[in-house]
């Protein structure tokens, strides 16, 4: 099932729900596949206010510091699923 | 470029956007700032000035200098009307504000004389050519100044730093107090800055003190709005009043104050208090209460108030700004709903930006005897 979560997936659902003030939405209702930025289909329509609070989030938790040069970053922004993928293959390195 | 009374200009690279900016001013165009990228705004504007011709990131193939744009005299008409900048209102319906190139050089000038000495330096800018901030410094302090401007528009704390590697010195961060924070928490290096400069929201004494300690800069504040530029300038640290820029004088009346500047048509009605404290400076007593920006937005928070009590199912509530918050909070009363319902219902009408996080269900609202809601009630019940 696509929207099944794995227990990272589920972790950083919880630090993005603190980190941005998202609390109005419960972890369960944050699906790994959502557009972070971008209201369509279930999107949660974040800004760029919210991607610099990722940015501190992720280096915070997961040692991981975003680029923009890096085009994989923006991939990575794309949902809680990509990010996830994308934090835990940057902190193995 | 097509021949066009506009253009709209998106480019986000700072070379881009200069030639697309020069080019359209030589033709005699007017240039179009939308401040956001998002499809509505766009299509509003368009809607607006059918007669115009988009510009993105991928005309820097197909135009070139022919000189560096220092060197090139600008034969520009000083009346014409060099751009169109659009603020956003709580819906987002964006709002005009034209200006001259007259106004656009006297502000440059001052500009550069105030904040570089109109001293050479290499800037690195976060905040968006279209936005009034990011159009003084990243184009007019390069064509009325003596700066020039790192072709990048970084936007996460290491793009920062890598933008500011990349420049000689003497360099200078261009940023607000978002970014700043950011780049402070995120502790990355920094290369010997000369000077940070800061606006778009009040910065905090304390992280105006942190960044010149880290960094050993100056930081200096430019208090301003789209429609003035700049009104006053100071360095946070110092604790002083804020200075107008030369030739500049308030007005002062029970209606508030009124700015007049050299480089302005007209005088400008501001809407926050202002307290002269000699005829070149001021301090600043409240910002308007009713305005709140966020992500270099505006909105009116009676606007905003009214749409949330618009939400059906929503009996009472109120939007404000939490201290030391970033974003709007709410506290509603609607037995019916859930928090998520009510925020995807405000998105229908309101600006995301300004979409209250958090959104706080209460049985009623914390007013007084008197009916009202105080602040310290508001502060409280969020917490």
């Amino acid at each position: 099932m696509p929207d099944e979560r794995s227990a990272d997936e589920h972790l950083l659902a919880e630090r993005l729900i603190q980190a941005l003030n998202l609390e109005h939405l419960a972890v369960g209702e944050l699906s790994p596949t959502a557009a972070l930025f971008g209201h369509e289909s279930g999107g949660l329509g974040l800004d760029s206010i919210d991607a610099l609070e990722i940015a501190l989030m992720v280096q915070k938790h997961y040692g991981v510091t975003l680029r923009s040069e890096d085009p994989d970053t923006i991939a990575a922004l794309t949902s809680l699923r990509s990010l996830s993928a994308y934090v835990l293959a940057q902190r193995k390195q | 470029m097509p021949d066009r009374a506009h253009v709209i200009n998106l480019c986000a690279g700072r070379l881009a956007f200069m030639l697309g900016f020069v080019a359209a001013g030589l033709r005699g165009q007017t240039t179009l700032l939308p401040h956001s990228l998002a499809a509505r705004q766009l299509e509003a504007i368009r809607a607006a000035y059918p007669d115009c011709h988009v510009l993105d990131d991928s005309c820097k193939s197909d135009l070139q200098w022919q000189d560096s744009p220092r060197n090139a005299s600008l034969d520009v008409d000083e009346q014409a009307t060099a751009a169109i900048l659009f603020t956003s209102g709580s819906t987002g319906v964006p709002q005009p504000h034209p200006c001259t190139w007259g106004s656009l050089a006297a502000l440059g000038r001052l500009d550069a004389q105030r904040l570089t000495g109109s001293r050479q330096m290499n800037l690195v800018v976060t905040v968006p050519s279209q936005h009034m901030y990011g159009l003084q410094t990243s184009v007019l302090l390069q064509l009325f100044g003596d700066c020039s401007v790192h072709d990048g528009k970084p936007f996460f704390p290491a793009d920062v730093a890598a933008a500011l590697r990349a420049v000689p010195a003497p360099r200078a961060l261009i940023t607000t107090p978002h970014h700043l924070r950011s780049c402070l928490d995120a502790g990355v290096a920094l290369p010997p800055l000369d000077m940070v400069l800061s606006a778009t929201a009040p910065l905090a004494a304390e992280l105006a003190e942190k960044a010149e300690l880290l960094w050993q800069t100056t930081l200096l504040e430019i208090y301003g709005s789209t429609e003035a530029g700049t009104i006053g300038t100071r360095r946070t640290t110092s604790g002083e009043p804020w200075q107008l820029l030369p030739g500049a004088r308030l007005d002062c009346t029970a209606d508030g104050a009124v700015y007049h500047a050299s480089h302005l048509p007209a005088p400008l009605a501001l809407t926050d208090v202002l307290d002269p404290v000699s005829s070149g400076s001021f301090r600043l007593v409240g910002r308007a209460a009713d305005q709140v920006k966020i992500a270099g937005k505006r909105a009116s928070l009676a606007e905003l108030n009214r749409l949330l009590l618009q939400v059906p199912g929503v009996i009472d509530g109120v939007v404000f700004v939490p201290e030391n918050g970033s974003r709007t909070a709410a506290l509603v009363v609607a037995p019916h709903l859930a928090a998520a319902q009510i925020v995807g219902e405000l998105a229908q009408s309101m600006d995301p930006a300004f979409l209250p996080r958090p959104v706080v269900l209460l049985e009623r609202l914390p007013r007084n005897e008197l009916g009202k809601l105080t602040h310290t009630a508001l502060q409280e019940a969020i917490r």
